[in-house]
């Protein structure tokens, strides 16, 4: 067999591994942790149910170590999880894990870590210490502690986690608007790297995490106060990037304009949430250093988007836009008219016009092309809704949401030697937005309102990257408001 | 009007600052309590019963009132959610162990703080406990308490997540590891994780296009200097602008490109035509286009690793015609793949495995009542795709549905799409009746002629069930072939068989075969063998499905010697719409004689039937009635003719009725002149 036949021909262990088995092999294991547990408890060590249950515990934990050194068994209040996978109850079944359960809950333990090494008499005695510790009946403060101490005393080399401990529970306070927004879009860029990871383990993607980021920026958008943090989330969204995350940095930037553009043309909350989930997911698959004279990522982000955990649209629009996003202009911006228009789903094409618009707009390392000032971007999506390459109601929309200088844009002050970047939606001559006033040095001066008319775009040929510091300080200013 | 996340910050403060205060008021403290008790039993509840399980509903009457009690004295009522239990302000709520495993399962979800206020329905409540419900029934990494809660948009019920609290007193400097912060863009602006702007991205700082400003085209060796020497060139320039002109032009600009109220109504009609099930079917669409492109690279096995299981997930998640779809286009692949790579032809053929593991089915049948009722349609063109040697489980499975509307439509759906095979049919000899029935019902559309020997046969099956169900098949198949095993279960020893026979065979209309086997099933004889009330349950269905052509049958029995059937006949005829079809019997069963030996009770019943509509042919017959007489130490004549006669007198205003009563007077019969005389004084 060739080496070309042998690389398209799939190993039997893809199919050792399916869901399936690999479902079956956890929950027996966690059935016999438990049965094991139990029956220590009821007739402590040397007895022949418990001798049975240690001999089942032995063979089923075995595949547990077939490719790794070590796994994780964790509890979560509702589930139990080997190595972050959670181990699916029979349904009616009237097996419960109860035992097992208050082992985790009464020990304050979260997760152990179970090591290639250690041999089934090391876990019947990890579970025998941990039963000698509840039976003194330490308090919650301290069974965690005296635990992991006895464990250290008898050498014992199964390691333990404490429950997320909400120590000093009275030491909370809730964070004000504006930093909830940059926590956000922090959380938002940093997650990233967590998603990666666990595509590139093949492990599920915790989509709640990137779903309660999604929702949070919603709300900050939408809540209709006075101190709504729109303005402040479109400067977030303006941001080239965080060191060495370009790709993170576009996802979320693209996700927060889906948003905003999705809330122009009307859209429901849910609808926005769909939305903005399928945004941050659309290049899951892009490394870092992408070049942009390949479009593999959207074939291979269909890929991985695609493992869905559930019935989930917005995964399902994710995928679909991934796969489909790069049909009418390439990586590098370059538009690719098409025949006639080319629909994926509406908010697909939504988000087609803000992945555009952040990638035309940014300075991205691996690519020779120049990004454009963000009122040019505009103008050419436009033109390119002409050619068919996005619909025209879409370009729309991200007008409308960034206003004639979009947020992050170096404007000039007519009649004043000033220059100023846009803090602001200018969606009305009528009113007043607020923008930073530079000094030649592109350092931060201070904030000042102005008409729109009051201000007008830099020369063509000229396009200035703000220094971090100028950036920084600008963001400041959000929480100085407030602050006060 | 107060905004939601002003709200949320108030109650989080007021609980705060008033906390011990709070923790004072024991009533308060117990209600509470009582609160997170209930809240435990719910999500305890749901890991063990059917969301369908009526003791829900009473959870949420009783969480409500409990509610209803603690905020008639406070506005709203905040549950801190801790590792260590449920809290009232800074003090643990001291409840149940049990109640600690169930706050940490809302801990998990990243609540850290519920709070319901004044005005809280029970329709919220019981969208709360679905949220319950769907993060301990199914829970997955797609969705969490917090981000169902946000779905649900209460009104009256609030919530606050880990990401929206920052630990007090936190010290900046020394936060580099306090994932909480807010303020780490601004610190990271200088450190490790943010120098993205302005600066070279690439670690090397070799390539890419970092500085700035830009000249198009011109990157390389920028200064920092270099920034006056670029805003120089821009500020030079003398811009002279008229205000007014450029405001009309920026005006120009936003109406021009503004989205619309019409684009925004497009649009939204757009999105409603993009369906959830719109995007199901575009996703699969795209999936299988994609998997059959891209055999052998390293995609084309990411894809198909994905779909091998998806099928699954689909259907576990109520999307049956997606799952359906999927296989079938998984089948296709492998099908084509069958000479080019048989190795992998073969391992998709694999994956179908669980269509008859019955614990995946089992799983599958567990959430089926929860299946929108347009997936519910197609369940059936999914069971069609599970080998038939498992028809006998399926059936055992939809017996046990509990909703009796979903398992109709399952085994509506079944009947559409399941294909008759010998499994099918052997069923029909399953001891359970209702697998015979579910059977039976799954067949019934065919009209397939090879099912009929297996009703047939199942008209003696050993439980009456079943074979009151092959009969009500049998029927709607064919009255010819039913005819006789209906006659045959007419006279069934169980009374369940006997009644649906007879109620079949009375539905039968225009068949001339019906009038011998009734006629059989009322003789007197056939008749007393019955149970008593179900001699007038016959009867009663011949006058209420108006079976004219067989009224004769029953009219006989005016005249039968039988006092029960005679008088179960009189009361079943009192029920028809007009006496014309039983004159006859009426008339000669009027007969003085025959009245005089009638008991009291049916005397009376008897008389009741005595309308005008038969008046012309009674009267004509009833000259006995007017000569008779009693004697002195016999007076069922009397009697008899009293009846008759207060009948009579009811329809006085009739013509016919008035002649009589003048006949009768003027008959010359003393008896008779005194009984309509006496009649006559009372009533008129």
């Amino acid at each position: 067999m060739s080496e070309e036949q042998q690389k398209n021909v799939i190993s039997s262990d893809f199919f050792e591994n399916s869901d399936r088995i690999e479902r079956a092999r956890m929950y027996d294991f966690t059935v016999a942790f438990n049965a094991l547990v139990k029956s220590l408890r009821l007739y402590g060590s040397g007895n022949d149910t418990v001798e049975k249950n240690t001999e089942k515990l032995s063979e089923n934990i075995k595949f547990l170590f077939t490719t790794e050194a070590f796994f994780d068994f964790t509890f979560n209040g509702n589930d139990f999880m080997l190595n972050d996978v959670r181990v699916r109850r029979k349904k009616g079944s009237s097996i419960s894990f109860e035992e097992l359960e208050d082992f985790f809950i009464h020990l304050q333990v979260a997760t152990m870590i179970f090591p290639k090494t250690s041999g089934i008499s090391e876990i019947v005695e990890f579970i025998l210490t941990g039963q000698e510790v509840m039976k003194s009946n330490a308090s919650p403060d301290v069974v965690f502690g005296r635990f992991e101490q006895k464990l250290r005393n008898k050498n014992i080399k199964i390691q333990i986690t404490q429950r997320d401990s909400s120590g000093g529970d009275d030491l909370f306070n809730i964070l004000n608007k504006s930093q909830l927004a940059r926590l956000t879009y922090r959380n938002m860029v940093l997650d990233h790297a967590m998603f990666k990871t666990k595509i590139r383990e093949n492990r599920p993607m915790p989509l709640r995490k990137a779903m309660r980021n999604i929702q949070n920026t919603i709300d900050m958008m939408c809540d209709g106060s006075e101190d709504s943090q729109e303005s402040h989330i479109l400067v977030l969204a303006s941001i080239n990037s965080l060191r060495g995350k370009m790709i993170a940095t576009h996802l979320t930037n693209t996700a927060i304009l889906s948003i905003a553009a999705g809330v122009q043309l009307g859209i429901d909350r849910s609808l926005l949430t769909r939305i903005g989930m399928a945004a941050y997911f659309h290049d899951i698959d892009l490394p870092e250093d992408s070049r942009g004279e390949v479009i593999e990522h959207c074939q291979n982000g269909f890929a991985v988007l695609s493992r869905l955990n559930s019935l989930n649209f917005a995964m399902m629009e994710a995928a679909i836009t991934a796969g489909l996003h790069h049909t009418t202009y390439t990586f590098d911006c370059k538009p690719i008219p098409p025949e006639k228009p080319i629909m994926s789903t509406p908010l697909g094409e939504l988000i087609k016009v803000c992945d555009y618009y952040d990638l035309v707009t940014r300075w991205w390392p691996a690519r020779d092309t120049m990004p454009i000032k963000r009122p040019e971007a505009i103008e050419q999506l436009f033109k390119m809704a002409d050619m068919r390459c996005f619909a025209k109601v879409t370009v729309k929309a991200l007008f409308s949401a960034l206003g004639i200088f979009p947020p992050g844009t170096v404007l000039r002050v007519i009649g004043k030697q000033q220059l100023a970047c846009s803090l602001d939606v200018f969606r009305t001559t009528g009113r007043k937005g607020k923008a930073a006033i530079l000094d030649r040095n592109m350092n931060f001066v201070g904030i000042e309102t102005f008409y729109p008319h009051e201000l007008i775009e830099i020369p063509k040929g000229l396009h200035f990257r703000l220094p971090p510091e100028t950036v920084k300080t600008m963001l400041d200013t959000f929480n100085e408001e407030a602050s006060e | 009007m107060v905004k939601a996340s002003e709200k949320k910050r108030e109650i989080f403060d007021f609980f705060k600052d008033n906390s011990d205060r709070l923790f004072d008021d024991s009533d308060l403290v117990k209600s509470t309590k009582e609160l997170v008790t209930l809240f435990g039993k719910v999500i305890r509840g749901y890991r063990l019963y059917p969301r369908t399980n009526p003791a829900f509903s009473r959870f949420g009457d009783q969480f409500k009132v409990k509610l209803d009690e603690i905020l008639s004295d406070i506005p709203s009522i905040s549950l801190r959610i801790s590792t260590k239990g449920f809290m009232l302000g800074n003090h643990i709520l001291d409840t149940g162990e049990k109640d600690r495993e169930v706050v940490f399962f809302l801990y998990n979800d990243g609540l850290r703080e519920i709070f319901f206020q004044k005005g809280t329905t029970k329709e919220e409540i019981s969208q709360l406990f679905n949220v319950l419900a769907q993060c301990t029934l199914f829970a997955n990494e797609d969705y969490d308490l917090s981000t169902l809660l946000w779905d649900y948009n209460f009104t009256n019920i609030g919530y606050i997540t880990e990401d929206e609290l920052i630990r007090q007193n936190i010290s900046i400097s020394n936060d580099s590891d306090n994932t909480f912060s807010p303020f780490l863009v601004e610190e990271l602006s200088y450190g490790a994780g943010f120098g993205g702007i302005g600066e070279i991205d690439r670690e090397d700082g070799k390539e890419g296009s970092g500085n700035s400003p830009y000249e198009m085209g011109k990157a390389a060796n920028f200064e920092t200097t270099d920034f006056e020497k670029y805003s120089e060139l821009i500020l030079k320039e003398n811009i002279q602008v008229d205000f007014n002109e450029r405001k009309e032009l920026l005006n120009q600009r936003l109406s021009n490109y503004i989205v619309g109220k019409m684009e925004m109504f497009k649009f939204d009609e757009e999105l409603k035509r993009n369906s959830d099930a719109f995007v199901v079917n575009r996703f699969l669409k795209e999936l299988s286009t994609r998997l059959m492109n891209s055999q052998g690279t390293k995609a084309g096995k990411e894809l198909l690793e994905t779909a091998v299981s998806l099928w699954e997930k689909l259907l576990i998640f109520g999307s049956v015609s997606g799952a359906i779809l999927f296989i079938r286009t998984l089948k296709t692949i492998a099908e084509q793949l069958k000479t080019t790579q048989p190795e992998y032809s073969r391992k998709i053929e694999e994956t179908f495995s669980d269509l008859e593991n019955e614990e995946f089915l089992s799983d599958f049948f567990f959430s089926v009542e929860d299946i929108p009722e347009e997936e519910l349609a197609v369940i059936g063109e999914f069971f069609a795709l599970i080998p038939s040697r498992k028809m006998d489980f399926l059936l055992s499975k939809i017996n046990g549905i509990d909703s009796k509307d979903t398992r109709i439509a399952v085994i509506r759906s079944c009947a559409k799409y399941l294909p008759i095979t010998d499994e099918l049919i052997a069923l029909t000899r399953h001891s359970d009746w209702k697998v015979v029935r579910n059977a039976l019902a799954l067949m019934k559309e065919k009209k397939d002629p090879r099912i009929l020997p297996a009703i047939r046969a199942t008209v003696s099956h050993p439980q009456k069930q079943a074979r009151i169900e092959a009969l009500a098949l049998l029927m709607e198949f064919s009255v010819e072939e039913a005819l006789p095993a209906l006659e045959r279960a007419a006279f069934s020893s169980a009374r369940d068989v006997r009644s649906a026979a007879i109620q079949k065979i009375l539905e039968l209309r225009d068949n001339t075969a019906i009038k011998p086997i009734v006629n059989r099933l009322l003789i007197v004889h056939n008749l007393k063998k019955l149970d008593p009330d179900e001699i007038d349950e016959i009867f009663n269905m011949i006058i209420s499905m108006r079976r004219y052509d067989l009224f004769d049958l029953l009219g006989q029995h005016l005249l039968t010697e039988d006092h029960d059937v005679r008088l179960s006949a009189i009361q079943a005829i009192q029920k028809a719409t007009t006496m014309t079809h039983f004159s006859r019997f009426i008339v000669r069963a009027a007969d003085i004689n025959s009245l005089a030996k009638m008991k009291p009770d049916e005397l009376q019943a008897f008389c009741r039937l005595l309308k005008p509509e038969i008046f012309p042919e009674l009267f004509a017959a009833s000259g006995g009635m007017l000569t008779a007489s009693g004697s002195l130490f016999n007076k069922t004549v009397t009697t008899a003719k009293e009846e008759f006669y207060k009948a009579i007198f009811y329809y006085r205003n009739d013509p016919e009725a008035r002649k009589f009563i003048d006949r009768s007077l003027s008959a010359g019969n003393k008896e008779t002149t005194k009984i309509v005389n006496k009649i006559k004084d009372k009533y008129l």
